[in-house]
């Protein structure tokens, strides 16, 4: 995986799992398909970031927080670089 | 006011000042290159670094603090300068007309050589003799307001905002245009009494840029 690809995923996996946290309902298959990720990849991903220590090992849609702080920080520079008129997404579009 | 006479030193300050704003805003387009390798933000990163480089040449050029018969140090800063801004419009024009990345990459290191070269050519000077960096600074400048004020629409319509605070970079970029804008008049019609302007024009520029920045923090680690 490209690193450009995996920073911004880490980025979008760690907000909709934090979303899907609020939401009785939510499964893993259903985060997978918001994320537009296999869900076979989105399984290696989480115990990936379980193992970084970013999201609880027994509860997937819980961050830790180490993982709270990650995301803040994704958001941050996000929002930096939309104010410059340089989103990520952008730049993934263009390919 | 003959400021050269007042205090040539204290814009030397404030160019140092600006190298280290111009700097905060290149590191973090360079940590964002690490992260997603996208040639803008290459670009970007370049373009702010050789901006902040050239500063530092600014006021030793305008107050003959050097060597008054240094043309290199004028062409240092008509050259710096001018890269500096071509790179900025070039990043965000081919980004609105959704350009190729490679041609951004082309585009950049042919301009950034052809710097180069006029950079040499006033180190070591060839047979013919070459005009005074000083002569042209004006009609540079005047073209660099343009480039930059342009830059600040495209980034307007980039970020589609919708509060006040959204439009930050685009009202500095047209800051850092207006600061070129008074150069040219300055350039033109010796109105020594305006240069403090262009550095009030170009501090502020860069202290909200700075501060667009600094919200980052240190965004998304690489290792993640």
């Amino acid at each position: 995986m490209p690193r450009r690809e995996r920073q911004t995923l880490i980025g979008v996996v760690l907000a909709e799992l934090s979303r899907a946290a609020g939401d009785r309902d939510a499964s893993v298959t259903q985060v997978a398909a918001r994320c537009n990720m296999p869900y076979d990849r989105f399984k290696e991903l989480l115990e990936d970031l379980r193992g970084k220590g970013l999201i609880h090992g027994d509860d997937p849609f819980r961050l830790t927080p180490e993982g709270r702080k990650l995301l803040e920080a994704y958001r941050a520079w996000r929002e930096a670089l939309r104010l410059f008129g340089m989103s990520p997404d952008d730049a993934d579009r263009r390919g | 006011m003959e400021w050269s006479s007042v205090a040539p030193g204290a814009f030397v300050v404030l160019d140092v000042v600006s190298l280290a704003l111009a700097g905060a805003v290149a590191l973090f387009f360079w940590r964002t290159h690490r992260l997603v390798p996208d040639a803008g933000y290459a670009v970007l990163a370049s373009a702010f670094a050789v901006l902040g480089l050239s500063y530092l040449t600014i006021g030793a050029s305008e107050f003959d603090l050097i060597d008054p018969g240094a043309a290199i140090v004028d062409a240092a800063r008509v050259g710096g300068q001018f890269l500096g801004v071509a790179l900025i419009f070039l990043n965000y024009a081919s980004r609105f007309f959704n350009l190729d990345r490679r041609f951004l990459t082309v585009a950049s290191r042919a301009l950034a050589a052809v710097a180069v070269v006029y950079l040499v050519i006033y180190v070591a000077p060839p047979a013919f003799e070459l005009p005074d960096p000083r002569s042209y600074l004006g009609t540079l400048r005047f073209l660099e307001f343009m480039l930059l004020a342009a830059a600040a629409g495209l980034v307007a319509v980039g970020v589609s905002g919708r509060r006040f605070a959204d439009f930050a970079v685009p009202a500095a970029f047209l800051l850092l245009a207006v600061s070129k804008y008074t150069w040219a008049m300055i350039a033109w019609f010796g109105v020594d009494d305006a240069v403090p302007l262009p550095y009030l024009w170009r501090l502020a520029a860069l202290g909200i840029l700075l501060v667009v920045v600094a919200r980052a923090g240190g965004g998304p680690r690489a290792e993640a």
